[in-house]
């Protein structure tokens, strides 16, 4: 049973079928511990199906799944035992409290110490509202406890499915912090989805494409911003909007500028920003901000995908 | 085996935290304990026998009654010397006519009461106190009315056949007349004898009342405790009869006695005679006692079904709908143990419920009848007679009932694992267990339909089998409720108990492969 141990989780040739509909066909990747591995495909693409598979919720037709290298169809337990996850929403008993919540998933683990419950709950910030029931919970409240729990049991692989929904900002960072340490410093493996793009840009080392239930591509994320098309959308904010579009214009550096109020977006390859920076300083436009648009990796799994389709 | 623990602990903490649950529990639990404690509150004590009277003022005032309605009944009498032919021979004798209305009633009581006052000792042997005095003066009213009815007969339609019937119902009247003043059993067993099919007490035999006498040889026992103790006796010459006649209930639909069914009467036999050796005979309170905690027991039974099915019927279903089933897939468990973790918490609720609502019925009744009221559970061990505290008796008996009440709680269970709503599982499996009744009640009504046997659960009345002596606790034959089986078929103990087992296994297969092999979507 101790195939592929290098991996956190080694998904072979999964194909489910609903009907006429190939939810999953034939995907296979690999994710390792230390790593975050963002898991991005359009609505029905088969992400959450492929991660039901994982996690036992579904029975594939074809194919195999390994977790730290227990196959889920004969070692279920063992397979189980280190993971830890959020499929969806997280989903308590809302007439317990968190720590009970918390308390009764950790039952089934074993030997999990109280001490650890308390160190959970306050790594997600809800020590001091955890003997409240969940109902009067919000929905960032619930996701903070729903990862809590994942987490309790110092699982080696941690999937999270749209982890940030109703976190506030601060949540958000908060959570990719948490979430960066467990992987680069504590050596556990993340799988990701989530619709937000700029997101994963932020927290991913790594990608998986999935559309039509078929496993596009799967790269860094540094390969992956490499592929971006040498021509990336940049938006300038300046002080005289005419002169910077006229020098804009004449250099021959930029594709076709559009105006907004005081900012110009346009068509500028990576390496001319900075001589496109001096042209207009010098040409006498002050630039208050030069950013670039965030979405780049939307537009490279458009590519991927074949375009066309809405973004989750 | 240590996963399975851990999710029963679960399971029964998820249990006991949902609101639904809790509010048809507490329903249950008052139902079961205040009942019987209210009813008798607004019934209050049933005090027929141990009502305190001045007999001997009540019969002075009821003489001066009847005195008045007679003169308002336009009662006449007219004396006459009657010639009528007996044997042969011509016989003249002087007799009496009465005309008017209701005559026989006012009359009887008229003579009774008079003679009463003048020559009864009320205090000795009060008419409501004693069972001997009180059956005695009825048969001496009722011989006497006997006899001024025939005096209602016009003189001329008068014949021998008259003055045989004239002459049986004047001696019949002398001796129970005699058995009142003389207090004494051996002038009622007489009078017995007397009696027509279809007068009041005609069902109490000579042997009965002799029985009766030898157990009560100075004719103390009460009225309550005499009319019981005959209750026991008609019971038991039921069941011989039942015995000699080798057929079972030979009124209405004869059957051959099993051998099953022979022993069960001998038993029941063996029971009441030791229960009138050992003077154990029940009283009214014990009576309305054991009624009050079987109407507790059945209408707290219908709470049970209810909060049994609900939370059978959501335990897969809630969790499905809410969503928190996910933690419970993500955790190393394999489903089966899931399932079976669910399973037994859903059998640990029906056995404690179960006990437990049994238990507040019998306490509660205790509180309003008093505890010395309820009287042990017999039945008969290796040819003896044995007893077992009701509490006892009870609870096995409550959880051998609710068979079926467990059985729609798979019901319900398989539906919530099929269908994954809460409300189709409990809806349907509730809406089954009313349809259940419906064979039931075809098969009470003597149709001759075996099929019906096989319909779930009817016919399979295994209380009634495990607890054959139950329905001997309660001696009262106007109240038939403790009958337990209404069945007119009679399937060995040894079918049910298979037949049970295969339908829950056959439930719980298919909830078990439902939650096991499936998708969760």
């Amino acid at each position: 049973m101790a195939e592929e141990k290098q991996t956190a989780l080694s998904i072979k040739n999964i194909t489910k079928i609903y009907g006429k509909k190939k939810a999953a066909d034939h995907v296979s990747f690999d994710i390792y511990p230390g790593e975050i591995f963002g898991f991005l495909g359009p609505t029905g693409a088969g992400k959450t199906t492929v991660i039901k598979s994982v996690l036992g919720f579904i029975f594939p037709d074809e194919g195999e799944v390994f977790i730290n290298g227990y196959n889920v169809k004969s070692d279920y337990e063992k397979a189980m035992a280190s993971v830890g996850g959020i499929v969806e929403n997280p989903e308590m008993y809302v007439n317990l409290s968190a720590r009970k919540n918390i308390e009764m998933y950790a039952r089934l683990h074993g030997n999990i110490p109280k001490s650890r419950i308390d160190e959970v709950l306050s790594d997600v910030g809800l020590a001091a509202r955890a003997k409240d029931p969940v109902r009067k919970y919000s929905l960032g409240m619930k996701q903070r406890i729903g990862l809590a729990q994942a987490m309790v049991h110092k699982p080696k692989l941690l999937i999270l499915d749209e982890p940030t929904n109703g976190l506030d900002p601060t949540g958000i960072h908060q959570l990719r912090d948490v979430l960066k340490k467990y992987a680069h410093e504590d050596g556990a493996a993340v799988m990701v989805s989530s619709h937000i793009l700029s997101e994963m840009q932020l927290l991913c080392d790594r990608v998986g494409i999935i559309n039509n239930g078929k496993l596009m591509s799967v790269c860094s994320m540094d390969e992956l911003t490499s592929q971006m098309n040498s021509a990336s959308q940049y938006s300038i904010r300046v002080s005289d909007v005419k002169l910077a579009t006229k020098l804009l214009t004449e250099s021959g550096k930029a594709g076709k500028a559009e105006t907004k109020d005081d900012v110009i977006t346009a068509e500028i390859n990576k390496e001319d920003i900075a001589s496109i920076v001096r042209l207009l300083v010098t040409g006498g436009v002050d630039i208050s901000e030069v950013r670039k648009n965030e979405s780049s990796l939307e537009e490279i799994f458009l590519q991927v995908t074949g375009g066309g389709i809405d973004i989750e | 085996m240590n996963k399975i623990k851990a999710l029963y602990v679960n399971e029964m903490i998820k249990i006991f935290h949902r609101p639904a649950v809790i509010i048809v529990a507490a329903v249950a639990l008052c139902i079961s304990f205040l009942f019987p404690i209210l009813l008798m509150m607004v019934e209050g004590p049933y005090e027929y026998y141990n009502e305190e009277t001045n007999e001997r003022e009540k019969t002075e005032a009821a003489l001066k009654e009847n005195e008045k309605e007679l003169l308002n009944a336009g009662f006449k009498t007219t004396k006459q010397d009657v010639t009528i032919e007996v044997d042969g021979q011509e016989k003249t004798i002087p007799m009496t006519l009465y005309v008017g209305n209701d005559v026989p009633n006012l009359l009887c009581n008229k003579l009774v009461n008079e003679d009463l006052l003048a020559n009864y000792d009320f205090e000795k042997y009060p008419t409501r106190k004693t069972w001997l005095a009180h059956i005695a003066l009825v048969r001496y009213n009722n011989f006497e009315m006997k006899r001024i009815n025939l005096d209602m007969t016009p003189f001329e339609e008068r014949d021998a056949e008259w003055l045989k019937e004239y002459d049986k119902y004047t001696a019949a009247r002398d001796v129970s007349r005699k058995a009142l003043f003389e207090h004494d059993y051996k002038y009622y067993i007489e009078a017995v004898k007397y009696l027509d099919k279809g007068d009041y007490g005609a069902e109490y035999t000579s042997e009965m009342i002799k029985r009766l006498a030898d157990t009560d040889p100075n004719g103390e026992l009460g009225l309550e405790n005499g009319y019981y103790l005959l209750y026991y006796l008609s019971q038991i010459q039921d069941y011989q009869k039942r015995l000699d006649a080798g057929l079972d209930d030979p009124g209405s639909l004869p059957r051959i006695l099993t051998e099953e069914k022979k022993e069960i009467y001998r038993n029941s036999i063996k029971i009441l005679n030791y229960e009138i050796d050992n003077h154990n005979i029940y009283d009214e309170k014990s009576t309305i006692a054991l009624t009050l905690v079987y109407l507790t027991g059945k209408i707290a039974g219908y709470a049970l079904l209810v909060l049994l099915i609900l939370i059978a019927g959501s335990s897969v279903s809630q969790e499905m709908a809410t969503g928190s089933i996910k933690s419970l897939i993500i955790a190393p468990v394999k489903r089966w143990k899931i399932f079976t973790a669910k399973l037994l918490s859903i059998v640990t609720c029906m056995l404690v419920a179960s006990v437990v609502l049994t238990l507040c019925s019998i306490i509660g009744t205790g509180f309003a009848c008093g505890f010395d009221k309820l009287p042990p559970y017999l039945y008969v061990s290796g040819g003896v007679v044995k007893s077992t505290p009701l509490i006892l008796g009870k609870v096995v008996l409550d959880l051998v009932n609710n068979i079926p009440t467990f059985f729609y709680a798979f019901v319900a269970f398989m539906i919530s694992c099929y269908t994954k709503n809460t409300g189709v599982s409990v809806g349907t499996a509730i809406g089954l267990s009313l349809f259940h009744e419906v064979p039931t009640m075809l098969q009470s009504s003597d149709l001759p339909q075996r099929i019906l046997d096989f319909s779930p659960l009817a016919g399979m009345d295994i209380a009634s089998k495990l607890f054959p002596y139950y329905s001997l606790m309660v001696a009262d034959e106007d109240f038939d409720v403790f009958s337990l089986s209404n069945s007119s078929f009679d399937n060995p103990l040894s079918f049910c108990i298979v037949y049970i087992i295969v339908i829950c296994f056959t439930v719980l297969f298919i909830a078990s492969e439902q939650f096991k092999k499936k998708d969760i979507a």
